[in-house]
């Protein structure tokens, strides 16, 4: 997993070249999917939650009505984070016949310089000019949609910690449950941190892609 | 692409990618290899351009991509090595590890930054600071400039085209059964091996090496007593069919 220093340290080792859309964006897809792993283990730790609660009777009620609160957040999480996985690994794909193709027109451009009465030369390079921005159309409707997401599973976190200082609340007042309780609460509260940790990162790389988007790279 | 770890110790792991659902059908299926240590990772037959995507999410799996320092290309065949031109651009700061004899076709595939390490023919190694892997030798297997890689800690060859298989769908990642096997591999070892010369050659070489996985670029690995079987197997085989086909009309 990567830190913020990581993405620092990647802009200064590639130097004055632009690092490329197609592996920032894969590098995205990598970062997120572990998101996944962690709101799987908050959605456990819910489940835990439920199977207390169920036992503690009025002792457990309060707690008993956040844990659908905290399911939901992990099922909205993890939806969030495979999105975001399938979306950037598409633009990391769409980027690299992006390159093919540019290289394709520029070679039939030079082709059309030496040749100008060649209308097949001529169509060709056409041809693969409204490939290219067709491709870069939807390029930029996958970044665009890539930073929609990541807000999306930010505001999700921001949910999840107002719900865990209601967890300690309600822990506190489950009785002689509240022992078993307040390890799940601290166990979503360590989730939530690894995950806002994640999209910390996360909004980093797509700040990176936005710059990569501008390289033509 | 299918990731797994096959062998790990304290300085480093050997991780195969392959069986690679998204790849277009007609394309011969490959594995590649990483190799990770605690700070670095080589990609030894980094495969084709049309791979290029997949290996590059698998790769990211591992390591990050300025930790990805180097490549290796046992030979200069398109399904090794054509996404060097990517690669290219990918990386950062690497070397390519590849034979000597094929450096001005191997820059046909596009190179600009990464670095042309050419290997000699009597072999070398590639030092990634806590480990050092052999690169061995192993001509004519098939092609005229052609290395392995041993690494003599976790006793893993990674031997190119010896060994391959051509299998459909999704084979397992071992040999399970050698003779049932067999006939996964006895074509392609007859025709694409042009001599008997170089293969027995590089079977006295191997069998001083002390062997507890044969990894092939293409199928399954073999593993434990199948590494020796294979090595016997081989030295039995009549290689360079394609001298008599030429006549078959």
């Amino acid at each position: 997993m990567l830190t913020s220093q990581d993405i620092d340290l990647l802009l200064s080792v590639y130097g004055e070249r632009s690092i490329p859309r197609f592996v920032v964006s894969a590098t995205l897809a990598t970062e997120l999917s572990s998101t996944i792993r962690v709101a799987r283990w908050i959605s456990i730790s819910s489940k835990n939650a439920q199977a207390i609660t169920a036992r503690s009777g009025s002792w457990g009620q309060g707690f008993s009505g956040i844990t659908q609160f905290i399911d939901e957040f992990s099922r909205n999480t993890i939806d969030c984070a495979n999105r975001i996985s399938h979306t950037s690994r598409q633009l990391s794909q769409s980027a690299v016949t992006l390159i093919a193709r540019r290289a394709m027109t520029e070679k039939l451009h030079r082709v059309k310089c030496a040749h100008p009465d060649n209308e097949y030369v001529m169509q060709m390079e056409q041809k693969y000019q409204d490939e290219v921005m067709r491709l870069e159309t939807n390029n930029e409707r996958s970044f665009l949609q890539l930073r929609k997401l990541i807000e999306e599973i930010r505001d999700c976190t921001r949910a999840l910690n107002s719900i865990v200082a209601t967890c300690r609340i309600e822990a506190s007042r489950a009785g002689p449950f509240q022992q078993a309780l307040f390890v799940i609460a601290a166990d979503i509260e360590a989730a939530a941190r690894k995950i806002d940790e994640r999209i910390k990162v996360g909004r980093k790389i797509i700040d990176l892609l936005g710059r990569s988007a501008n390289s033509q790279v | 692409m299918l990731t797994q770890t096959l062998l790990e110790c304290k300085t480093h792991r050997w991780i195969i990618c392959g069986r690679d659902p998204e790849k277009p059908e007609k394309i011969l299926d490959t594995n590649q290899y990483l190799v990770r240590t605690d700070t670095r990772m080589v990609i030894l037959d980094p495969g084709g351009i049309e791979l290029f995507s997949s290996m590059l999410a698998c790769a990211l799996k591992h390591a990050p991509i300025h930790e990805i320092t180097d490549l290796f290309a046992s030979h200069q065949d398109p399904d090794i090595i054509s996404s060097l031109g990517l690669w290219d651009q990918a990386l950062p700061k690497a070397r390519l590890h590849a034979p000597w004899l094929w450096e001005g076709f191997i820059r046909h595939f596009g190179m600009h930054h990464i670095e042309y390490v050419p290997i000699p023919d009597e072999g070398g190694e590639i030092n990634l600071g806590s480990v050092s892997l052999q690169i061995i030798p192993a001509h004519y297997l098939h092609s005229s400039g052609n290395h392995h890689i041993y690494d003599p800690e976790l006793k893993i060859l990674m031997s190119g085209d010896v060994g391959a298989a051509l299998e459909p769908g999704q084979p397992p990642l071992f040999v399970e059964d050698f003779n049932a096997h067999i006939k996964n591999m006895e074509y392609f070892h007859k025709r694409w091996m042009p001599s008997n010369m170089a293969k027995n050659d590089w079977i006295k070489r191997v069998r001083q090496l002390d062997i507890e996985y044969l990894a092939p670029q293409h199928g399954r690995i073999f593993k434990g007593d199948d590494v020796k079987r294979f090595l016997d197997w081989f030295e039995k085989l009549d290689v360079g069919l394609g001298v008599q086909a030429s006549y078959r009309n």
